[in-house]
């Protein structure tokens, strides 16, 4: 609670100086104008894959070769979800860009787990069963970036970017439902059972980091900068809390719920609309680096 | 620009600050659940004990009364499991360990005598430590003070109870019978077989040592299940707690100091439990006069195991069972005030039902249940709960 207390006190010291960084100068060259701070909105899209550190399972298995136990995690792109938050970016020099965000940030993974158990008597009479586990976390991020900008004289602007980010967990949530086929009971029966959801919060622990590099466009519509970024992201830290991966699956629907301990990779695509803060004039006129 | 950086030096200073990551033992807590591709086969679990160092020895009755054993590691993962064919079948409940060596008690399919087995726990075959003919129809066993043991059976000849004293070298000490006064062999083999009504047959000791506590078994006594109370010298009955022949009994049973005892009674379907109860061991009594609150959550005819610890200075009572919807009931009270102190529900949406529950060296709780896979598949389940779990439900 200190630690998410310092964050913010420090996400908003940081946008108070640029809050009063907002200012006009009459004159073309000065220290005034040889910089510049944007303030704006972000957001996007991003796609999450788990990937899984040590593996735990609920389940033991006798003949241990007769189980595949792992957890069949989905693949990057069916994890598709949203994020938004405010950016600022500094500008000391043309080419040079210092971009710090505090972004709400969404999650999501999944991943199946298989069961089958067949009659030593009648080998065709079996039982299949599947639980889709559907995983969605909330952070709130803060991703702390350097970028580099080639062709600085240039409308539209490609740069490269590098940085790191640290997390803070809101919220867990998990949703389970089960399928399977039931070759047993007299015929072929396929089911679906209804999702069962819940919150998992304290499955998950507080905090994560990780760095994250990529690249964009910077496009300059008059006052308004547009900033299309992609970066890949990589957790890491281990998100799971162990102290919980137990005791806190007791109640959750299915099988297969036990975390394993896992990173978060990530792919994201987010447009930045940014407004300068320094201006020239009275009418807003930007400093123009 | 100096606010800006400053603040950027802050943030990364909080960030390289991020605790560093702790591991949990694995042992500490899991949930385990043994499970095979099989369709057939039903199992019950009878006992868990913790091997000192090396994880946890289970014992079950598989299809009916086969005896079964399983061994996991700390973390319960599966490391061996074995199940022994004839003539060893009828599992007791109860795991004995003797001078660094684990012994259980099971029943001769054919002369009905009675094994005492020694586990080994690499897995091989159990070696025969003693075998009594004298017993038949064993039901129960227990550890007695002087590290001899108690086993309780039914004579069908004279058709009465058994109570045999057995010395720790394993050789027989005294045997006494209580009449039950009819036959009560069917309603035996349908017990032991799993094909009618289970029942809690159970017996014990009160005291520390044999001079100054008593003897205590619940079994068939003068046509119905009763608790019995018998004199350690003299092996006679000192008094006892009638049942309603099947149908109301003593169903679980803790001994604590003098005479007070935490039990727990059925009455047809419904379930007492009494936490201190002070029971006169020299009259004969009827267990549907013990008043308590009733528990309707309880599942009828559901295993009751109650077992004793210490916690914060002062002890507590646990009560493990399961309820109607098959969740597993633990309730923990004040060994003196007899106050519930807090219960603890396992298995929200899973059914569970109770098998046995012990408190571990590292101050947790291992809970020995039975749970039934995709509705239908019978199999062992395990939860291990944490120090601080236990801690929490007794707060």
């Amino acid at each position: 609670m200190r630690k998410n207390f310092c964050l913010l006190a420090c996400c908003f010291t940081l946008l108070s100086s640029v809050c009063f960084a907002q200012n006009y100068r009459k004159g073309a060259k000065s220290s005034f104008s040889s910089s510049q701070w944007y303030f704006g909105l972000q957001l996007g899209t991003n796609y999450s894959q788990a990937l899984p550190i040590t593996s735990f399972s609920e389940f033991s298995y006798h003949p241990a070769t007769v189980a595949d136990t792992e957890k069949k995690y989905l693949k990057r792109f069916d994890n598709a979800e949203k994020h938004i938050g405010l950016t600022t970016t500094f500008s000391p020099f043309r080419q040079i860009n210092l971009s710090l965000s505090g972004v709400y940030y969404n999650y999501s993974y999944g991943y199946d787990t298989d069961f089958s158990w067949q009659d030593e008597e009648t080998p065709t009479h079996n039982l299949d069963l599947t639980f889709q586990h559907t995983h969605r976390l909330t952070y709130l991020e803060f991703p702390l970036m350097v970028q580099y900008n080639f062709f600085p004289d240039r409308r539209i602007k490609p740069h490269v970017q590098l940085g790191f980010f640290y997390g803070i967990l809101l919220e867990g949530s998990k949703s389970v439902s089960e399928s399977g086929i039931d070759y047993a009971s007299g015929g072929t029966v396929t089911f679906q059972e209804p999702a069962f959801s819940t919150f998992i919060t304290p499955l998950y622990r507080k905090y994560h980091m990780g760095y994250l590099y990529g690249g964009g466009l910077t496009y300059r519509a008059g006052t308004l900068t547009m900033r299309l970024d992609i970066n890949h992201k990589t957790g890491l830290s281990n998100i799971t809390n162990d102290e919980t991966r137990f005791s806190g699956t007791r109640h959750i629907l299915g099988f297969g719920n036990v975390q394993d301990d896992l990173k978060i990779k990530n792919l994201e695509i987010s447009l930045s609309l940014l407004f300068p803060l320094k201006f020239l004039s009275k009418d807003f006129k930007p400093v123009v680096l | 620009m100096k606010k800006y950086i400053l603040s950027l030096l802050l943030l990364i200073s909080l960030v390289a600050c991020e605790k560093k990551d702790e591991t949990l033992n694995p042992g500490t807590s899991f949930t385990k659940i043994f499970d095979n591709p099989a369709f057939s086969g039903d199992i019950h679990p009878l006992s868990v004990v913790e091997i000192p160092d090396s994880g946890y020895l289970i014992l079950a009755a598989k299809d009916t009364w086969n005896v079964y054993l399983l061994r996991t590691q700390e973390n319960g993962d599966f490391t061996w499991e074995l199940s022994l064919g004839e003539p060893y079948v009828n599992p007791l409940s109860g795991i004995i360990e003797k001078e660094g060596q684990w012994y259980i008690a099971c029943m001769d399919e054919v002369t009905l005598g009675t094994y005492l087995l020694q586990i080994d726990l690499k897995g091989g075959t159990p070696a025969i430590a003693a075998y009594y003919p004298e017993i038949t129809y064993p039901l129960s066993i227990s550890n007695t003070p002087d590290r001899g043991l108690l086993l309780q059976g039914y004579d069908r000849t004279s058709r009465s109870t058994t109570l045999t004293k057995i010395n720790k070298d394993f050789t027989m000490g005294w045997q006494h019978n209580y009449d039950i006064l009819e036959d009560k062999e069917e309603q035996l083999i349908n017990h032991l077989t799993r094909t009618g009504p289970y029942f809690p047959f159970f017996n014990g000791f009160t005291g520390t040592n044999g001079n100054t506590g008593y003897y205590f078994f619940n079994g068939y006594f003068n046509f119905t299940l009763s608790l019995v109370f018998v004199d350690a010298s003299t092996r006679e009955m000192l008094g006892n707690i009638n049942g309603f022949r099947e149908e109301g009994y003593i169903n679980a049973l803790h001994p604590m100091q003098d005479d007070f005892f935490a039990l727990s009674r059925i009455s047809f379907d419904d379930n007492y439990l009494l936490p201190k109860k002070e029971v006169n061991v020299r009259e004969i009594s009827f267990s549907g006069d013990f008043v308590s609150n009733r528990f309707p959550e309880i599942s009828a005819h559901a295993k009751v195991v109650i077992k004793e610890k210490e916690l914060i200075s002062s002890s507590v009572v646990v009560y493990g069972t399961h309820s109607k919807n098959n969740q597993l009931l633990l309730y923990a009270y004040d060994k003196e005030e007899a106050t519930l102190l807090g219960m603890e529900h396992i298995g929200q949406t899973n059914p569970y039902q109770m098998g046995d529950f012990i408190f571990t060296a590292d101050g947790g709780l291992l809970v020995l249940s039975k749970t039934y896979l995709a509705k239908r598949f019978p199999r062992l389940a395990l939860f291990k709960l944490t120090e601080e779990e236990v801690l929490e439900m007794v707060r």
